[in-house]
């Protein structure tokens, strides 16, 4: 299994080139979203070779969400799991949300509704993934735009009650916490300090927008903000040595641009866990 | 309300043609599912232009937002694999607009050209059965980076100055050599054409398909067959679209 550090970035086609033939000491591991990958050849199959010679890579899944009512189907996650004991990764990330019902695939991460039946389908949706790719499975916090019916407690109630029930990891998004906190009125400081830190294996950072209407839409195409940054600082200093991932998904940016965010993070993680490369 | 009623309007409201009022009441957040319903179908826009870039150009925005409508609304991706969307939808809606008089009567191929290309692109090469040198008695193993497309319109050129093409048959293999990321297309008469489409379903020696294509055609399998053969399956092994005869089991 691979150990992973420090500040890493989601590999992606369109800046794949740069981070290869680049020379960026921050960058210590990377990655990948699995559906990109599993049974692809071409081009994909390079990027992902040549990344896995270099750095740990890990995976964070885009279809299996765990508010699924449906169990996933074999035929996708025997491939799945293959590749991750393939690529060695030490754990394998989904989101609390849902992507589609009645077996379509909607491609987006939408909101659960945040109540009892909601818990028990995520903690089982957990729980068969476990078993079924036989890796400790961590779930991400998503940003949400519109509440799935009447909320019976809040989204923090809701995450922390599915990850001591399922007994998951958390995949810590700042960005989303950022997104919600002021989409839904919340300070995000005190939600992250309510999270049991032993709990979380993984960070991501990330860009996002605010709409002529106010609404905040976290979209992966924007440079990471100073608030986001900050609370990054807040974060780490509560959780530890959690490895910080930088998602870039859309509107890439020059690699030096990325780079500068690259080493920003990386300075901040050194400072606030005291971990020093040197 | 149970989960799955609840999920089930939250994805009438992305997929509907028209978000349904009902629906939208019962959710009680009427700007946010609205914002999803722009999220979702903007994605899958996306994907759509981008994978047939060419034929989303012919059939211009407002074909493409009517059928997009349809799509979502009637036969919507079930693919858990991005890269497939483009695929699902440009085999889905290739006979919806062969049937519409008002688009190209060559936009259905070439909308099923480029589903071949996207396709190509990201078929594993390396998933094949154990392959021996190429025997006549063995069934020959053909890169698993291909598709065989029997078409109507030579959409694999350039179009003509009218922004047409071609109207006649034309048989094409869209194949990636290993380890290119260059899909390319070849154009093949109908012999070769029928031989590569018996080989890839498989279980057929080079001899039986040989024998099978010779006699639909009503041709005589003679020196001069043999020889042209033999031609076609050196351009073949040569281009990497036959791999070798299927090893022992
Ligand atoms: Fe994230």
């Amino acid at each position: 299994m691979q150990t992973v550090r420090g500040v890493g970035i989601g590999l992606r086609r369109a800046l794949a080139e740069a981070l290869f033939t680049s020379d960026a000491p921050e960058v210590r591991w990377v990655e990948i979203h699995p559906e990109n990958y599993v049974s692809r050849g071409g081009y994909f199959r390079t990027m992902l070779e040549r990344a896995a010679e270099r750095w740990p890579i890990v995976t964070h899944g885009l279809t299996l969400g765990v508010g699924a009512v449906e169990p996933p189907e074999a035929g996708y996650t025997r491939p799945l799991r293959a590749l991750l004991h393939e690529l060695q990764v030490p754990w394998h990330s989904e989101h609390l949300c849902f992507s589609g019902t009645d077996g379509v695939m909607l491609h987006d991460l939408l909101p659960l509704p945040f109540d009892e039946q909601a818990i028990d389908t995520a903690c089982a949706r957990i729980r068969e993934l476990r078993d079924s790719l036989e890796l400790p499975v961590a779930i991400e916090n998503i940003s949400f735009y519109a509440h799935l019916g009447t909320p019976r407690m809040s989204e923090l109630q809701f995450l922390l009650e599915v990850l001591e029930r399922s007994d998951a990891k958390l995949l810590l998004d700042v960005n989303n916490v950022y997104v919600n906190a002021k989409n839904h009125g919340f300070d995000p400081r005190k939600y992250i300090s309510s999270i049991p830190r032993e709990r979380v294996v993984q960070i991501h950072v990330a860009g996002h927008f605010t709409r002529p209407d106010g609404l905040v839409i976290d979209t992966h195409g924007d440079a990471v903000r100073q608030e986001v940054y900050d609370l990054l600082e807040h974060t780490l200093r509560h959780a530890g040595e959690v490895p910080v991932l930088l998602e870039r998904d859309q509107n890439i940016p020059s690699w030096e641009q990325l780079h500068a965010e690259l080493r920003r993070l990386d300075e901040i993680y050194q400072r606030a866990t005291g971990v020093s490369w040197a | 309300m149970g989960l799955v009623d609840q999920q089930r309007n939250a994805q009438a409201v992305c997929l509907r043609s028209e978000p349904p009022q009902q629906a939208l009441a019962q959710l009680g957040d009427r700007r946010g599912w609205l914002v999803y319903r722009e999220m979702v179908r903007t994605r899958l826009r996306d994907e759509v232009e981008l994978g047939l870039r060419r034929s989303c150009r012919v059939a211009g925005q407002q074909a493409v937002t009517q059928t997009l409508d349809r799509y979502l609304e009637q036969v919507p991706p079930r693919t858990r694999l991005f890269r497939e969307v483009a695929c699902h939808f440009g085999r889905t809606v290739a006979p919806w607009w062969k049937a519409d008089a008002s688009l190209p009567a060559y936009l259905p191929d070439l909308c099923l050209y480029e589903v071949a290309v996207w396709e190509v692109a990201d078929l594993d090469d390396r998933n094949h059965p154990e392959v021996v040198e190429l025997a006549f008695d063995r069934p020959p193993v053909l890169s698993p980076a291909l598709r065989l497309l029997a078409l109507g319109h030579v959409v694999h050129t350039q179009p003509a100055a009218d922004g047409g093409y071609t109207a006649e048959p034309c048989f094409l293999a869209v194949h990636r050599p290993a380890d290119d990321r260059m899909v390319q297309p070849w154009r093949l008469n109908r012999l070769s054409y029928d031989l590569l489409c018996l080989w890839q379903a498989g279980g057929v020696s080079v001899t039986q398909a040989v024998q099978r294509v010779g006699q639909a055609h009503g041709l005589p399998v003679d020196a001069t067959f043999v020889d042209g053969l033999c031609t076609v399956l050196a351009d073949f092994i040569e281009k990497g679209i036959i791999l070798g005869s299927l090893g022992a089991r």
